[in-house]
């Protein structure tokens, strides 16, 4: 399974962006194979608004099925619903840590979102 | 780290002012003037400039003469009246840039493909160096748009600095009114500081405001600058903000040391054994332990 | 009353050469004593039109009166703006204290409130609201039906409002500028638009003057259209001042954008004067005529007229530094009714501007 996880260095040992429409970039994972690769998101960190839903249009194109990130807004939660993918919210620490916790099963699907719409 | 954005609704009210006194009281903190079209507190933080980068808001349509057939196509579907019909020259129409909104409609439609639509730059950023911390700030070129993009831009990398010094507050300067670039500066913020004058005007435009910070459930405290100008509006608007949730964080007095201090070019705290200097000093003091008893 | 009429007529020897063809039935002489502190003479002819107004025709300047014979408020076809790049300098004391000299004076006059994210007018001149509507933007409405799921409204978005994604079309209201590109570019024709409100605006009068104001909707991030939903409001052949948002970006560039004239108000200190030099920078970008009038000015403080020299920019008036003022302001009140010894620098004021616009 292909994940997405938000986060402020291209490596695994990066900690996890809270921010999923101004995280610096995106590590996708094949939790099958542990092969992962950074993903930018640079375009993003500027958007007065819309970063939410550009990004979700980014982790989208990369075929993931779920992104764990820290904090998901309102447009952000829309988009990636629609497009099928499941939304992780509230991790933290390193993001090889993150990819362990949502193998086991320890990370909780979210159902909303969980900030307010976010225009940074 | 917290940040902390001071804003007005209405303008005029002393949001730089108090600012600048935030910034020279919190010590470890980054500044980020955001009110980019009218910014003013470079004039009392004296910045030596590190570096300038453009900034890139939007793009732009403008008509390739080379090109256009004279179709009037783009005249015809765009709606912000932004393509001007002059006959009597050629071609007969070109881009009012000011207008332009940067929608590309005109450029996609064209059929010659005689629209140019490419990122136009907009303004200008800067980091610079205080005697007080780092600080960010912007000037959005003359008449130009995308002023949100802009805060969005300043925030970001006021944020990006407090992070790499692990510095413990982020003061933002933010812009009057309760539109666009307003949006852009609170959203997301650790709280807001409502700076409001006791007169009719400000006690109606600080309802606006806190219904905004409400709107986007940020945490907001409020000071009344010039209190003393008319006590019992100021007082007025201290019941009417309690009532709503916001915490009265202190009363800054009217003092012409205010404008003196600007006049030399520094922040009010500057002159320590002012009145409003000691009022500024409380001011940061109960904000400060408003948002650390937020913290635990 | 009378010293500013001296003062206008001392400024107008050197303008005797102008004058006005114009035409009146009834009473010349008021039009006559108008045209004498607007510094232009006046020769009259009989002249009447279709509705039995007398047309008073200026040929020297863009200014139109008409004059009904029979009602009793002279028209002048004139809109003033007034701006500033900082916050907080009085553009609304300004405003109000011009629209009440200008009915005073016998003229027709309208205040438009076109700061729609904080209209503060209202508060001094308490307007009876006759008349309210809503102000929308387009934004677009999908037929599913018809939808191919092909990506092409997503593509031409530059505002990230439509996207296709996973064959669902979603939109985003709140971030649409309504261009109207996604409709020209869907194949199928399987989008239609609606309206989305941002605001209001609010017309009726106060006393003698018709108000015009527009209120955005809170956390509503568009107010241009708003905006120009106040300009284009409020009667025409009146004396309209616009009460402009602050600063220098859009808001205040669509308040400001094809009237006949602008002031710039700003206060005597570094912030004011930092900020007038910005607006001035966009105001010549726009090339439209401008002058300064100075807030809280004291004769000790030359900051502002060093300034406007400077700058080769005239400053047409300086409103004292009194505390009066300010808190017949604190309190709402006109400083023209509460403080009537300044009535003069707003009766001043719209002379100088009357004569400015005609140039």
């Amino acid at each position: 399974m292909k994940i997405a996880i938000s986060a402020r260095e291209q490596t695994l040992k990066s900690l996890v962006d809270l921010r999923f429409g101004r995280c610096n970039c995106f590590i996708v994972v094949d939790t099958a194979t542990g092969d992962y690769r950074a993903v930018s998101n640079n375009q993003n960190l500027n958007a007065a608004q819309g970063a939410g839903i550009q990004s979700a249009e980014i982790v989208s194109r990369q075929g993931v099925e779920a992104v764990i990130t820290g904090h998901c807004g309102p447009k952000a939660f829309r988009t990636l619903s629609a497009a099928g993918i499941k939304v992780f919210t509230g991790a933290e620490g390193t993001v090889a840590d993150t990819v362990e916790k949502f193998k086991k099963g320890m990370l909780t699907e979210a159902e909303e979102a969980d900030v307010e719409g976010h225009w940074i | 780290m917290k940040e902390i954005v001071v804003v007005s609704g209405k303008g005029g009210t002393g949001k730089t002012s108090v600012a600048a006194s935030l910034v020279v009281l919190a010590k470890r903190s980054v500044v980020a003037d955001c009110d980019v079209d009218a910014a003013d507190l470079h004039l009392v933080l004296e910045p030596r400039i590190k570096k300038t980068e453009d900034f890139t808001g939007g793009k732009s349509a403008s008509i390739v003469p080379g090109r256009c057939s004279n179709c009037g196509k783009c005249y015809e579907i765009c709606r912000f009246n932004a393509v001007i019909k002059d006959e009597s020259k050629q071609p007969a129409y070109f881009i009012d840039h000011i207008a332009c909104e940067g929608c590309g409609v005109c450029s996609c439609f064209c059929p010659e493909k005689a629209i140019d639509f490419k990122p136009s730059v907009n303004g200008r950023w800067f980091i610079s160096d205080t005697r007080y911390g780092p600080m960010v700030h912007a000037r959005l070129g003359i008449a130009q748009e995308n002023s949100g993009k802009l805060v969005s831009l300043v925030r970001n990398q006021a944020r990006m600095l407090a992070e790499k010094d692990n510095l413990s507050y982020i003061i933002v300067d933010g812009p009057p009114g309760i539109g666009c670039p307003v949006i852009s500066s609170i959203t997301g913020a650790d709280a807001v500081l409502i700076v409001a004058e006791p007169t009719v005007s400000g006690a109606h435009d600080l309802e606006r405001v806190a219904e905004l910070a409400g709107h986007f459930k940020i945490p907001a405290f409020l000071c009344v600058n010039k209190y003393d100008l008319n006590p019992e509006v100021a007082e007025n608007i201290e019941e009417k903000a309690r009532a709503g949730g916001i915490a009265v964080i202190g009363r800054i007095r009217y003092d012409r040391t205010v404008t003196e201090a600007q006049i030399k070019g520094l922040p009010v705290v500057a002159f320590p054994d002012t009145a409003v200097a000691e009022d500024m000093r409380t001011v940061w003091e109960n904000l400060e332990k408003k948002l650390n008893l937020n913290k635990q | 009353m009378a010293p500013a009429k001296d003062k206008a007529a001392a400024k107008d020897k050197d303008k005797a050469a102008d004058t006005v063809a114009g035409v009146v039935a009834g009473e010349s002489g008021k039009v006559k004593d108008v045209a004498a502190r607007v510094g232009v003479t006046v020769s009259f002819t009989k002249y009447q039109n279709g509705g039995g107004n007398v047309l008073c025709r200026d040929l020297m300047g863009p200014v139109h009166w008409v004059y009904p014979s029979g009602g009793n408020k002279m028209t002048i076809n004139l809109t003033v703006a007034v701006a500033s790049g900082k916050g907080g300098t009085g553009k609304t004391t300004v405003s109000v204290n011009l629209a009440c000299a200008a009915v005073a004076a016998g003229y027709k006059a309208a205040y438009l409130d076109s700061d729609v994210e904080e209209p503060n007018g209202h508060l001094f001149l308490k307007p009876r609201i006759s008349r309210r509507y809503p102000v929308s933007v387009p934004v677009p409405v999908i037929d599913a039906e018809k939808c191919i799921a092909c990506s092409s409204c997503g593509e031409i978005c530059q505002y990230s409002a439509i996207l296709c994604i996973n064959k669902n079309v979603l939109t985003f209201e709140k971030m649409c500028h309504g261009c109207g590109g996604c409709q020209l570019a869907c194949p199928v024709a399987a989008i239609a638009e609606k309206g989305r409100k941002i605001g209001i605006v609010e017309e009726g009068v106060a006393g003698e003057i018709s108000f015009v104001h527009g209120k955005l909707n809170i956390g509503e991030a568009m107010s241009t259209p708003l905006i120009k939903a106040v300009r284009s409001a409020g009667p025409d052949n009146s004396l309209r001042i616009v009460d402009a948002p602050p600063g220098t970006s859009c808001p205040v560039i669509t308040a400001i954008k094809g009237v006949d004239f602008v002031i710039l108000v700003t206060e005597p200190t570094p912030f004011g004067l930092n900020d007038l030099g910005l607006a001035l920078d966009m105001i010549k970008e726009l090339g439209i005529p401008h002058a300064v009038v100075v807030n809280r000015s004291n004769p000790y403080n030359s900051l502002a007229r060093d300034f406007c020299r400077e700058r080769e920019v005239k400053l047409l008036a300086e409103i004292p530094d009194d505390r009066r003022i300010a808190e017949a302001y604190s309190r709402g009140e006109l400083a023209f009714s509460a403080a009537p010894a300044y009535r003069g620098v707003f009766e001043d004021l719209l002379i100088s501007i009357e004569k400015e616009a005609r140039r």
